[in-house]
């Protein structure tokens, strides 16, 4: 029976089910170290730090700022995502993994879907998930200890409102995605041009790649703003609205169209991928 | 079922390993491909599976560009390569995973096949030995029944006993829509099952001969001693004296030394 050879559901199922049985394990693994490693990081910055998720009932301290810590904590969430996401196509350094890969009765745009669905969609849910219930989990276990009590702490429940920065702009939230989303599918596609060392070598490109945007941004400082000394960046003269300047918004466009290229080429690497 | 037209070939900065290379074959039929080390074998065994890009010429295999990796093209594939990798699971669970990517999967050939070669449905095949995990993977890919079949050094790491086991499930488990190509340098071990055998050398194809054209042409005999042997094409000396190959001139028949008869072939002592 022939079936459509860019996509088909049923295969696509078959596709994404083999995967999970044959990986279930090494899934298993990483998601509950990454429970466990998060939560003991968690409860020993609550514990250390206290400040920065409690209660303050002195009233100078703005209640919206309370829990402002978590935000730091979350740094935490997006390098196991990103490192989850890094290693999608790990395999594909080893001739006899990529064989394997390449060979499975399955289209390439459902060998590159599934990745990147379960590593970037359902990745990012359930690492957000997780740094969730660790946060829980930390509270309900400090929130007893003698040093919470003698000092009357009381633990700010973690919400995901807490994650949302102080400005609120359609604008800036686009930007924050954008740039977001940028680091992720770079991480997840560009290992696909490198043999060997993949995820070491696409965090190093892009440490290249956030250099060499700086000093584009160094040398457009230099032009628009003759104030500007030595390796430094200043465009805040430029403005477009009261919170966005003109780095945002190129910031913006390069992040969001990156984004889209990356996708197309990754996917032709694939299809065009040989041992 | 495999056609190549004028396929070009070459590894950067390297010779070209297949100018100009045409091959054209027929499902029903076990194939041996064969040839020196470096000779291009694994490159046109990856040609045929899709895993490598012809530079030039056309490579279609069932109508399918193989390089285009349809799906369809892909679920009438099934390759045991020299090389693998296995995830740590059990037999029963790889088997439960990848099997219904497969359209034409058996079980019960399957099954047949895991008992003649000794394996448990449960065993874990990363607590497997090599010699173990090949016959599983050889299992697996023959229950897949599907179009091609690719063999790449099936019998290296198997066992005396597997070998033969190896023979007899393979004859016993192929079709006429089949297609099965195995590429060996242990030629002894597969010369009974061979219907056909392609010797390629430096990128060209150099002996194309179905065993019974090889039975009607050449005999292959072994004597102590060539005083009185007139039309020798080919000789080697051997324990008990010399291995010869004669022209068949009186319609007799001799089982194929296919060692003798490669070694032959690339000393160009036949064509």
């Amino acid at each position: 029976m022939k079936t459509n050879s860019f996509f088909d559901f049923n295969r696509f199922v078959l596709f994404a089910k083999q995967d999970l049985l044959l990986n279930k394990n090494k899934y298993l693994l990483i998601f509950s170290m990454f429970l466990l490693g998060l939560y003991t990081m968690i409860v020993f910055q609550m514990y250390e730090n206290p400040y920065g998720y409690v209660y303050h009932h002195e009233a100078v301290v703005n209640a919206a700022s309370e829990g402002w810590a978590y935000m730091n904590l979350f740094v935490m969430v997006l390098i196991g995502y990103a490192a989850f996401i890094g290693i999608s196509f790990s395999g594909m350094g080893s001739k006899v993994k990529c064989a394997n890969y390449l060979t499975i009765p399955a289209s390439t745009f459902e060998k590159y879907l599934f990745p990147f669905l379960f590593r970037m969609v359902f990745g990012l849910a359930l690492f957000t998930l997780i740094f969730w219930v660790d946060t829980r989990l930390a509270r309900l276990t400090l929130m007893n200890s003698p040093k919470f009590i003698l000092h009357d702490y009381t633990i700010v429940p973690f919400q995901f409102t807490m994650l949302k920065g102080t400005v609120s702009d359609l604008f800036i939230d686009f930007e924050r995605f954008f740039m977001l989303a940028f680091i992720g599918i770079y991480l997840f596609v560009v290992p696909l041009f490198f043999r060997k060392q993949a995820l070491v070598k696409t965090v190093v490109s892009f440490f290249v790649l956030i250099f060499l945007f700086f000093s584009i941004m160094v040398g457009l400082s230099h032009v628009f703003n003759p104030n500007v000394r030595g390796f430094n960046v200043d465009l805040d003269n430029i403005k477009i609205s009261d919170h966005i300047y003109i780095l945002d918004l190129l910031s913006l466009f390069l992040t969001s169209v990156s984004s889209i290229l990356l996708v197309f080429l990754g996917y032709f690497k694939l299809k065009e991928k040989q041992i | 079922m495999i056609e190549i037209k004028n396929l070009h070939f070459q590894y950067q900065k390297k010779q070209p390993l297949f100018d100009d290379f045409s091959l054209d074959i027929q499902p029903g039929s076990i194939i041996g491909l064969l040839g020196k080390n470096g000779a291009g074998k694994s490159t046109l065994l990856n040609l045929i599976a899709g895993l490598m890009m012809p530079q030039k010429g056309e490579l279609l295999v069932n109508g399918f560009k193989s390089f285009q990796r349809d799906p369809n093209f892909l679920a009438d594939l099934s390759m045991v390569p020299e090389d693998f990798s296995l995830p740590p699971v059990t037999i029963d669970w790889y088997v439960r995973a990848v099997s219904p990517l497969y359209p034409s999967f058996d079980h019960v050939k399957l099954d047949k096949i895991l008992e003649e070669f000794d394996l448990e449905r449960n065993s874990r095949l990363n607590q497997m030995s090599h010699g173990q995990r090949k016959k599983f993977i050889i299992a697996f890919t023959l229950a897949s029944n599907c179009k091609l079949i690719v063999l790449d050094e099936p019998t290296n790491g198997l066992d005396i006993p597997s070998k033969s086991q190896f023979r007899k499930i393979l004859v016993g488990s192929v079709t006429e829509e089949q297609l099965v190509i195995i590429s060996t340098h242990q030629v002894k071990d597969i010369d009974t099952i061979l219907d056909k055998v392609l010797v390629i050398d430096e990128g060209k194809l150099l002996f194309e001969k179905t065993m019974m054209e090889i039975n009607q042409k050449w005999f292959f005999d072994t004597v102590t001693s060539l005083k009185g042997i007139s039309d020798v094409l080919y000789q080697e000396s051997a324990t008990m004296g010399y291995k010869i190959i004669q022209p068949v001139t009186d319609g007799r028949e001799s089982p194929v030394d296919m060692e003798l008869l490669f070694n032959a072939i690339i000393h160009k002592s036949i064509q």
